[in-house]
C-alpha cells in the first residue's frame, strides 16, 4: 500500500510502459506490431522514434497517446494505470493532458486557423479560453494568419496550425506522428525548431520519424524493428533545428 | 458550458457546409410542403362543397327523383321512368300537411339556342313559379314568368348571364326573340350568377323556361324526372319522406315484393356525406404525413451516413483532441435534427405564400392547415433526431487509430 503510494509521486508526469503487446488481425494474417516493450519516458524528455515502415512505430504512438489499448502488460501515466480507465476518462486525458500532430494535418476545411486551433477547447471543461487559440498561434508564429482558411496557407504553415492546436489546451506531451513526411525540408525544419523549443520549455515530446536527420534533433532515440525495441540511446549532442535552418538559408 | 459550445460550434460547422446542409434540408422541406398544401387544398375543396351543398340543397328540402330502382341495387330499365308526374306533385302537397311548396324541374338536354346569326348549345330548363323560392335564384334584371305563363305554356324564357353574355354580344336581351330548337321564344329575364356547379356544370350557360311549356313545346312528355320540395320544417322531413313513399307506391301501383320507381334525398343524407368526406380526411391525413416525412427522414439519414463515412478523419481528429462519445454523438444528432427543423419551418413560410396564391386561383378560403402544419413539422424534427440516431452511433464508434491514417 505505501510502496504504491510513493510510486505514484515517483512517477509524476512520466510515461511508463512494461512488458506491452497489441497484436492487430488483418484477414487471416497475425500482425504484431508491439513485442513485450518496455519504455520509460521522463517528464520533459525530445523522443525520436525511428523504424521501418510496418515496425510498430504508430502503434507505440496510440498506446501513448491513448487512443489505443494494449492487449497485455501495464501502461501507467502520471502513476495511473491506463488499463482501468472509462472512455470518457481517457477522452479527457487525451484534451488536457497529450497533443497530437499528424503527418497530413488533419485540419477541418472551411475553418479557419484559429478556429482549427481552438478545436479542442469545444471539448475541455475549462473556462477562460478566449485568447488561448491566439496565444497558441502566436507560439508559432501565426497570429497574423488567424482568419485564414487551411488551403489559403502553405503546407508548413498548415502543419504549425496542427501544433498550435496540439498546444493549445497546454498539454504536458506532444505527440507527432511523421509531421515533416509532407514538408519540404525548410518548413521541416522550422516545424523541429518548434518542438525543441516546446520541449526547452518543459514538454516531453515523443516523435515518430523514418528520417534520421529528422531524429537526430532529439536526446533520445529509440529504435523498434518487427514490434520490438532493439535500440534506446541518448544522443550526445542534438542538432539544433533553428541553427539548421540558418544553414539552409 | 462545454454543451454551449458544442451547440455553438455545430451551428457553425453546419453553416461551412452549405450544399450538404441543403440537400438535407431538402427532404422534410418538400416532404412538409407537400403535407400543407396538400391538406390545405382538400380542406379547401371540401369546404367549397358543403358551402355550395348547403346553399342549394339546405335546410327541409327533399329532392324526388323518378328512377327505376337503382339505388336499391336493382337492374335499370333501359328507357326513362314516366311515372313521375306533376299530379304526384299535387297530390304529395294536398294529402301531407308538412310540404309547403314544390317545385320540378325538367332537364331538356343541351339544346341549340340561337339568336339572329348566333347560336349556342344550352342547358334548357322547366321550372314553376316557384322557381325562387324553392332553389334560392332570381331574376338579375326583367322578372320570373307568372302563374298565367304556366298555365299557358307560354314561350317566354329566362337566360342565364353566359347566354346572356355570348349570344347578345353585350345588347340588352330583354324582349328579344330567341329559337329553341325551332321554337321561339321571347327572353323575359336574365337570371342571377351562380357559376360553375359541384358537377363542373356552368350554371350561367342555362336557360330557364315554364315547365309547362318545356314539357309540351320542347320535350313531348307527360312525366317528370326530379322535383324539390320544401317541409314546412326540419324536424317535419323524416315523416315526410315517409309519407311521400307510402303515398307515391299507392299512387303508382307497386306491389309488396315491387321497389320504389323513385327516389329521395334529403339533407341528412348530405350530412352523412359530408361525414364520410370527414372520414376520408382524417384517414388519409396521417397516411400522407407518414409516408412523406418518412421519405425526408430517409433522405436525412442516408446523408448523414454518407457524410460519417466522408467525414471518418474529422472524427477520428475530434476524438484524438479529446471528444467524448457522447459528445461526437450529440454534434450529429444536433444536426440532424436541427437541419430538419429549418427545413419544416422553410416549408411552412413557403406554404403560407403558395397558399395565398392556390387559394385566390382556386377560388376558396385561404386556409392554413395550422393544426396540420405544425405536426408535421414535429413529426419532421422526430424524424430528423431517430434518422440521425444510427449515424451518429457509428460516428461515435468509430476508432480514431484507422481513420487518422487515411
Amino acid at each position: 500500500m505505501i510502496e504504491s503510494e510513493v510510486r505514484v509521486t515517483t512517477e509524476l508526469g512520466k510515461i511508463v510502459l512494461e512488458q506491452v503487446n497489441k497484436t492487430y488481425r488483418k484477414n487471416s494474417d497475425e500482425v504484431r506490431a508491439l513485442v513485450d516493450v518496455s519504455v520509460k519516458v521522463d517528464q520533459g524528455e525530445f523522443v525520436a522514434v525511428v523504424g521501418p515502415s510496418g515496425s510498430g512505430k504508430s502503434t507505440l504512438m496510440n498506446v501513448v497517446g491513448l487512443l489505443d489499448r494494449p492487449d497485455s502488460g501495464s501502461y501507467r501515466l502520471d502513476g495511473g494505470e491506463v488499463d482501468s480507465f472509462l472512455p470518457d476518462k481517457l477522452a479527457r486525458l487525451r484534451n488536457e493532458k497529450i497533443g497530437f500532430v499528424f503527418q497530413s494535418f488533419h485540419l477541418l476545411p472551411k475553418t479557419t486557423a484559429v478556429e482549427n486551433v481552438e478545436l479542442p477547447l469545444i471539448y475541455c471543461t475549462r473556462s477562460d479560453i478566449s485568447e488561448l487559440g491566439v496565444r497558441a498561434l502566436e507560439q508559432v508564429g501565426l497570429k497574423d494568419r488567424a482568419r485564414h482558411l487551411p488551403s489559403e496557407l502553405s503546407g508548413g504553415e498548415q502543419q504549425r496550425v496542427a501544433i498550435a492546436r496540439a498546444l493549445v489546451n497546454e498539454p504536458e506531451i506532444i505527440l507527432a506522428d511523421e509531421p515533416t513526411g509532407n514538408l519540404d525540408t525548410r518548413s521541416g525544419l522550422e516545424v523541429l525548431a518548434i518542438f525543441q523549443e516546446l520541449n526547452r520549455q518543459g514538454k516531453t515530446v515523443i516523435l515518430i520519424t523514418h528520417d534520421p536527420g529528422v531524429a537526430a534533433m532529439a536526446d533520445r532515440v529509440l529504435e523498434l524493428v518487427d514490434g520490438r525495441i532493439v535500440s534506446d540511446k541518448k544522443t550526445e549532442s542534438p542538432k539544433d533545428a533553428r541553427r539548421e535552418l540558418e544553414v539552409v538559408s | 458550458m462545454r454543451s454551449g459550445r458544442l451547440v455553438r460550434h455545430g451551428f457553425r460547422d453546419m453553416a461551412r457546409h452549405r450544399l450538404r446542409t441543403f440537400f438535407m434540408m431538402l427532404g422534410t422541406f418538400i416532404g412538409v410542403l407537400a403535407l400543407t398544401i396538400v391538406v390545405a387544398i382538400g380542406q379547401g375543396t371540401r369546404d367549397a362543397m358543403v358551402s355550395r351543398i348547403d346553399k342549394v340543397f339546405s335546410g327541409s328540402s327533399i329532392l324526388l327523383s323518378a328512377s327505376g330502382g337503382g339505388s336499391r341495387g336493382g337492374p335499370h330499365s333501359a328507357g326513362p321512368v314516366t311515372t313521375l308526374t306533376i299530379d304526384d306533385l299535387e297530390a304529395i302537397q294536398s294529402s301531407i300537411p308538412s310540404i309547403e311548396v314544390w317545385d320540378p324541374m325538367l332537364l331538356a338536354g343541351p339544346r341549340e339556342v340561337v339568336y339572329r346569326g348566333n347560336s349556342n348549345t344550352v342547358r334548357v330548363m322547366g321550372h314553376s313559379t316557384h322557381y325562387e323560392e324553392v332553389w334560392s335564384r332570381g331574376a338579375s334584371r326583367g322578372a320570373l314568368f307568372g302563374d298565367a305563363e304556366v298555365r299557358s305554356s307560354a314561350r317566354v324564357a329566362l337566360v342565364g348571364e353566359t347566354v346572356a353574355r355570348e349570344l347578345f354580344e353585350g345588347a340588352d336581351p330583354i324582349g328579344l326573340q330567341i329559337r329553341i330548337g325551332s321554337v321561339p321564344f321571347e327572353v323575359i329575364g336574365v337570371l342571377e350568377a351562380i357559376g360553375t356547379d359541384l358537377h363542373g356544370w356552368d350554371r350561367d350557360n342555362e336557360v330557364v323556361v315554364p315547365y309547362t311549356t318545356a314539357m309540351r313545346r320542347i320535350m313531348n312528355v307527360d312525366y317528370i324526372g326530379t322535383a324539390k320540395l320544401l317541409a314546412v320544417s326540419d324536424a317535419e322531413i323524416e315523416t315526410s319522406v315517409a309519407a311521400i313513399e307510402t303515398l307515391l307506391r299507392e299512387r303508382h301501383a307497386l306491389a309488396e315484393d315491387e321497389p320504389n320507381d323513385f327516389s329521395m334525398f334529403t339533407p341528412v343524407q348530405v350530412q352523412q356525406m359530408v361525414g364520410s368526406m370527414n372520414r376520408i380526411f382524417t384517414l388519409f391525413l396521417p397516411i400522407v404525413a407518414g409516408v412523406s416525412l418518412l421519405i425526408g427522414g430517409i433522405v436525412v439519414a442516408n446523408l448523414m451516413i454518407m457524410g460519417v463515412n466522408e467525414r471518418r478523419a474529422e472524427i477520428g481528429l475530434r476524438k484524438a483532441v479529446g471528444a467524448r462519445q457522447k459528445d461526437i454523438r450529440l454534434q450529429f444528432l444536433l444536426e440532424s435534427s436541427l437541419v430538419t427543423m429549418v427545413g419544416g419551418v422553410l416549408a411552412l413560410v413557403v406554404a403560407v405564400v403558395a397558399l395565398s396564391f392556390v387559394s385566390r386561383a382556386m377560388d376558396f378560403e385561404n386556409i392554413m392547415p395550422w393544426q396540420a402544419a405544425v405536426l408535421a413539422l414535429a413529426a419532421a424534427v422526430l424524424v430528423g433526431l431517430v434518422a440521425g440516431v444510427t449515424p451518429a452511433r457509428r460516428a461515435a464508434a468509430l476508432e480514431p487509430v484507422s481513420t487518422l491514417r487515411e
